[in-house]
């Protein structure tokens, strides 16, 4: 594959809970130069995504990712996006996922293959994952009966490595569910999967649920942005 | 230079959130993208907000619309005038007199030269009012909170608040710099866990009546609880006072628990139609405030036009509780046609009552056809409410006769039927 393409990703679900966390947390996990979006004030929001991948340059694999919600970085003559992610913690289910996810992408990932299973339900889908049997986290999502719009949404990932920030830009296409009715739920287990968070600090509802699901991921090339990381 | 949002890209897609928090190399970045999206926004139905009015915000309003320049005369359910005490002849008749008495503005901080006989005087009305030792009066309800706070607590100081809170709690609170920590709405098992065997000084922040949802605040267990962690507890009445309790001095009254809560606050431009708020509570409270609100000592005093008129929508308050009585009345009333209807109210119980679409798309769509059909009713959509919580707002006053509240339900059910939603 080309360092340069747009690489897609085809999947069956992909799914999202936005939970909050102290502010003083999110900063110690972010890089010097982004800034974490608060819900309110002194709490910012954990993203725990879920997506089961039916076809991509590395086959089909099961994914799930910690992130922090950060401030998107407005780029000239490029279309807003929706939201900005800083992905701090991967974990997949096959070697060659997490392989193309390092060196294409630069994000840090547990370096085990995962079991992730997706327990799907008209009204809702958990998500178990574990490494060897021992939990890592479970996440549920529910469809509070909402009409699934099919949309195209552009966003922004970041990532870093010794010479600094990257930022991808990235559009999810598919049939679309978001809600606010905290019907959701969120178990973080002890593991070095979640290293970093204060596991008690997190709330265990999220405040906004979202699921996606038969749609494609397109992740445009990494934008090195070396002088915005000095600072 | 800045970023743009594609011409075919969904309005919806984005919304005031997505304007708040962004990064680049010049801080007018934003401004383009964001006025793109306005103009959209005000295509697809933000333009129904702001209209410009050229009446009193009486039960009948005239107004102006803001893309087509149309003249509209609109049944109102849109202004928090609960006791229509805005259109009331003796108010604005003392209104009337401040101005032939004092002039326009006070022209001065309240700790300077800004200070006149009738500020006082309303103070000691309110004081007698709520039952306090003291009252003190600030420019604005927003004015109050932010100086309030800022004004008591400190860094290093908990500050606990309801996460329905008005705005200016919120803002009162982080200029603090106090930590700040929210619990989930109107609920006291979640209160419980915020304390996290804290010490020092903690403050716990409620609302009476939630003027989004229109709900009333749990007091007796948040009195509890906030005493069981020896912090203390602040009130905000603005859309409860003069409205609940047996003699209109709020929901703490309403509870029997005035002399649990350590700090009350009010507005004067709701159940009172003028503009201004209050702190209630102890001398000393009143002392300190006076030093240390900022709010109030760097901003001009209340204008005395709207003291004299205020001073005498209290005490008219107070003489007439026949008002309150109607008010409740009406909103029985109200409740009672909606519920025959089979109209979503959510968890209301109060003279707010939400009246729930839940689809943030079409919310407008039934806006623009309610003011068609000669309703002045507000679409709240996110982020003032929770995603595909829009409602319209309904808030009934003792000003609404029979009449006009049975139109406007006439109306409501109508066009909600017309659009598919009942």
């Amino acid at each position: 594959m080309n360092a340069g393409e747009i690489l897609q990703y085809r999947y069956r679900d992909a799914v999202n809970g936005f939970f909050e966390f102290p502010t003083p947390n999110a900063r110690d996990i972010l890089p010097r130069g982004l800034q974490p979006v608060e819900p309110h004030h002194g709490s910012s929001i954990l993203a725990v995504t879920a997506f089961e991948f039916e076809d991509s340059a590395v086959g089909a694999y099961r994914e799930v990712v910690l992130s922090v919600v950060v401030a998107p970085r407005l780029l000239p003559g490029e279309p807003m996006p929706r939201s900005a992610l800083y992905p701090f913690m991967v974990g997949t289910t096959t070697a060659a996922a997490r392989r193309h996810g390092i060196e294409v992408w630069k994000l840090p990932h547990l370096p085990a293959d995962l079991e992730v299973e997706f327990d799907r339900h008209d009204s809702q889908v958990r998500i178990a994952a574990a490494e060897g049997g021992r939990p890592i986290l479970e996440l549920t999502v529910a469809d509070p009966g909402l009409t699934w719009q099919p949309v195209e949404h552009r966003y922004q990932t970041w990532s870093q490595d010794g010479s600094g920030l990257y930022l991808a830009n990235l559009v999810l296409r598919g049939a679309f569910m978001e809600s606010e009715e905290e019907r959701g739920a969120l178990k973080l287990h002890p593991h070095p999967f979640a290293a970093g968070i204060e596991l008690g600090e997190v709330a265990d509802t999220p405040f906004r649920e979202q699921w996606m699901r038969d749609g494609l991921e397109s992740i445009h090339p990494l934008q090195p942005l070396p002088a915005f990381a000095e600072r | 230079m800045a970023g743009q949002i594609e011409a075919e890209m969904e309005f919806f897609d984005y919304d005031y959130s997505s304007f708040y928090y962004s990064s680049s190399d010049d801080v007018f970045a934003i401004l383009e993208p964001y006025t793109q999206w306005y103009d959209q926004a005000q295509v697809r139905g933000y333009a129904l907000y702001a209209q410009p009015m050229s009446s009193r915000p009486a039960t009948r309003v005239d107004l102006r619309e803001k893309l087509g320049h149309g003249r509209l005369n609109l049944l109102n359910l849109s202004s928090y005038n609960y006791l229509g005490m805005s259109a009331r002849p003796e108010v604005i008749a003392a209104a009337k007199r401040g101005l032939d008495q004092y002039g326009l503005g006070a022209a001065g901080s309240p700790v300077l030269s800004g200070t006149m006989d009738v500020h006082l005087e309303l103070e000691r009305e309110l004081a007698s009012f709520k039952n306090k030792p003291a009252v003190m009066l600030f420019p604005s309800g927003y004015s109050t909170n932010v100086g309030l706070l800022q004004g008591l607590m400190r860094p290093g100081d908990l500050i606990v608040c309801d996460q329905n809170v008005h705005a200016s709690i919120v803002d009162g609170a982080i200029l603090s710099k106090a930590d700040v920590r929210f619990f989930k709405h109107n609920r006291p098992d979640d209160l419980e866990k915020k304390f996290n065997a804290r010490r020092g000084k903690k403050l716990v922040v409620v609302e009476g009546v939630y003027s989004m949802d229109g709900d009333v605040c749990r007091l007796p267990e948040i009195v509890e609880i906030a005493r069981r962690h020896d912090a203390r507890i602040m009130i905000d009445e603005a859309h409860s006072t003069f409205i609940y309790g047996e003699n209109g001095r709020g929901v703490a009254e309403h509870f029997g628990l005035e002399d649990e809560i350590d700090i009350h606050v009010g507005t004067l431009s709701k159940a009172m139609g003028g503009q201004g708020g209050f702190v209630a509570g102890s001398t000393s409270l009143y002392k300190y405030l006076e030093g240390f609100a900022r709010s109030r000592l760097f901003s001009c005093s209340l204008s005395p036009v709207v003291a004299s008129g205020v001073l005498e929508a209290v005490r008219i308050a107070r003489r007439e509780p026949e008002l309150r009585a109607r008010l409740w009345a009406n909103v029985r009333h109200m409740r009672a046609k909606l519920a025959e209807h089979q109209v979503d109210v959510g968890d209301s119980t109060s003279q707010i009552i939400p009246l729930m679409i839940r689809d943030d798309r079409r919310i407008f769509d039934i806006a623009h056809h309610l003011q068609r059909s000669g309703l002045y009713l507000q679409p709240i959509v996110y982020p003032a409410v929770a995603k595909h919580r829009s409602r319209f707002r309904i808030s009934v006053s003792a000003a609404h006769t029979t009449e006009q509240l049975d139109e406007a339900v006439d109306i409501l059910v109508r066009v909600l039927r017309t659009e598919g939603v009942l």
